[in-house]
């Protein structure tokens, strides 16, 4: 079970909160849609489960543990809207793959192409590129993912391919999704449920 | 009032790069695109991101860096016009409504701004004008002072659309105006485009949500890998999308989550 418990966060000391008591929970297989407009602290919560930021208050667990080993990857991988962001353009695919540690052997050819293997980020298209981060986050054999508009800059055909394997996969190995969207037909259609996402109303919660 | 206003040939667009000192490199970024607006229509422009929609925008527009190499015809009332040509006639018959609120400048308050593109609009009274198309969109007076970091998403937006709208344009190129809104700002804007193009400007309508441009537009192309495709009917946008010829078009429509979210192979 991914846990997050009483999440309070800020980006600087005088800022507003972004989150402001926040609690989630995700069953091990399960997808759950997180919809809401842009602004809102969606994907801040997104980076907060990752362990990409620290929260102020409150406390994230996977299966009762909170992740902290700088070893291994963490538990909960981020997908983001843009894989050009993600990796390194001066790494060749394979490079990129590899770093996870795992053998390239497991990938599946459907998510990614042999042929990409040896080619730069900018020499394969932005589709393309957003299923060898999906594979990337795959291969550390994460227990968690989460999909923060993986899709938002994709033609619906390759939309639908991408959440097709990316569905299949997390079956397949029990891993849990959070799907973060603001595109709700979308999150019907991939997530068992859908939470409505509220931001935290302007002017509260700033006693803390 | 039914020639077109606007009317793309076959543009492609190549940018010419150096790498690593002189070794020239070219990349061509649209291969073909075809366009055309037509006073009192909406057409919409679909595609992915990387598509090359914001760039045909822009090529239109004259706006172009100069490493960019043009091929193919942009007419305007059925004349050919050059880069520099088409420059000449931004903000004034054609205008841009850009996509994202990083276009207004960040050092000036928002009513200087307002009040320049009225004053190029050839407005007789910019101060006036500028805050009567604010409060039109629901914007009063204390938003003039404001910068536009002081603004919020939607607000910009509509700061934006003010601005677009001063001139009276014949020629509406609107780059992604609902990306990131709320569903009802969304249909506002929407309906706001519906309405120009019913007062006779011919508006394109630029977006990656086909839905969207099926719901608005009187016609829908779309692109892909920097050329256009098809050119479809809105309302062969229904059920099955039997009604659609090109395979891309009906592949897109029946992949929508609703529509079967299904993966069509060959396309």
């Amino acid at each position: 079970m991914l846990q997050a418990e009483g999440i309070w966060f800020r980006y600087a000391r005088d800022r507003p909160w972004v989150l402001a008591g926040v609690d989630l929970g995700i069953a091990p297989g399960e997808v759950v849609g997180l919809c809401g407009p842009s602004g809102g602290g969606k994907s801040t919560l997104g980076r907060v489960l990752a362990g990409h930021l620290r929260p102020d208050r409150g406390l994230v667990t996977v299966d009762g543990v909170a992740p902290h080993s700088r070893r291994a990857p963490h538990p909960v991988q981020l997908v983001l809207q843009q894989p050009e962001r993600a990796i390194d353009p001066r790494w060749r695919v394979r490079q990129a793959l590899a770093a996870t540690g795992a053998q390239l052997e497991g990938v599946d050819e459907r998510l990614v192409h042999p042929s990409w293997l040896d080619r730069y980020p900018h020499e394969i298209s932005g589709g393309e590129l957003q299923r060898v981060n999906l594979a990337r986050a795959l291969l550390t054999r994460p227990r968690y993912l989460v999909a923060d508009e993986i899709s938002a800059s994709l033609d619906a055909v390759t939309q639908a391919r991408i959440w097709t394997l990316l569905l299949e996969h997390c079956r397949e190995a029990g891993i849990g999704v959070l799907a973060i969207s603001h595109d709700r037909p979308l999150l019907e259609t991939v997530a068992g449920r859908v939470l409505d996402w509220t931001a935290v109303p302007f002017g509260s919660g700033q006693d803390g | 009032m039914n020639g077109p206003v606007l009317e793309v040939r076959g543009l492609e667009i190549d940018f010419v790069q150096y790498e690593r000192g002189l070794r020239r490199r070219t990349v061509h970024a649209l291969t073909g695109m075809d366009l055309t607006a037509v006073a009192g229509e909406v057409v919409a422009l679909v595609g992915a991101s990387g598509a090359g929609k914001s760039l045909l925008a822009h090529a239109v527009l004259g706006l172009l860096p100069p490493n960019a190499v043009e091929r193919g015809d942009v007419l305007l009332d059925g004349e050919r016009l050059d880069p520099a040509a088409r420059r000449r006639h931004a903000g004034r018959g054609m205008t841009l409504l850009p996509q994202a609120a990083g276009f207004l400048d960040p050092l000036s308050p928002v009513g200087r701004q307002v009040r320049r593109s009225a004053q190029l609009a050839g407005s007789a009274d910019p101060r006036r004008a500028a805050a009567d198309a604010l409060e039109r969109r629901g914007l009063g007076p204390e938003v003039l002072g404001r910068y536009p970091h002081e603004l919020s998403g939607g607000m910009a937006r509509r700061v934006l659309v003010a601005m677009a709208t001063l001139g009276d344009p014949r020629v509406l190129i609107a780059d992604e105006p609902t990306t990131g809104l709320p569903p009802a700002e969304v249909r506002r804007t929407l309906g706001e485009l519906r309405t120009m193009a019913d007062d006779g400007c011919a508006v394109v309508l630029i977006t990656h949500e086909l839905r969207a441009a099926v719901e608005v537009a009187h016609r829908v192309v779309i692109c892909r890998d920097g050329r256009t495709v098809d050119v479809a009917d809105p309302a062969a946008f229904t059920g099955d999308g039997d009604a659609l010829t090109h395979p891309f078009t009906r592949a897109l429509w029946q992949a929508l989550p609703g529509n079967g979210f299904r993966v069509a192979e060959g396309v």
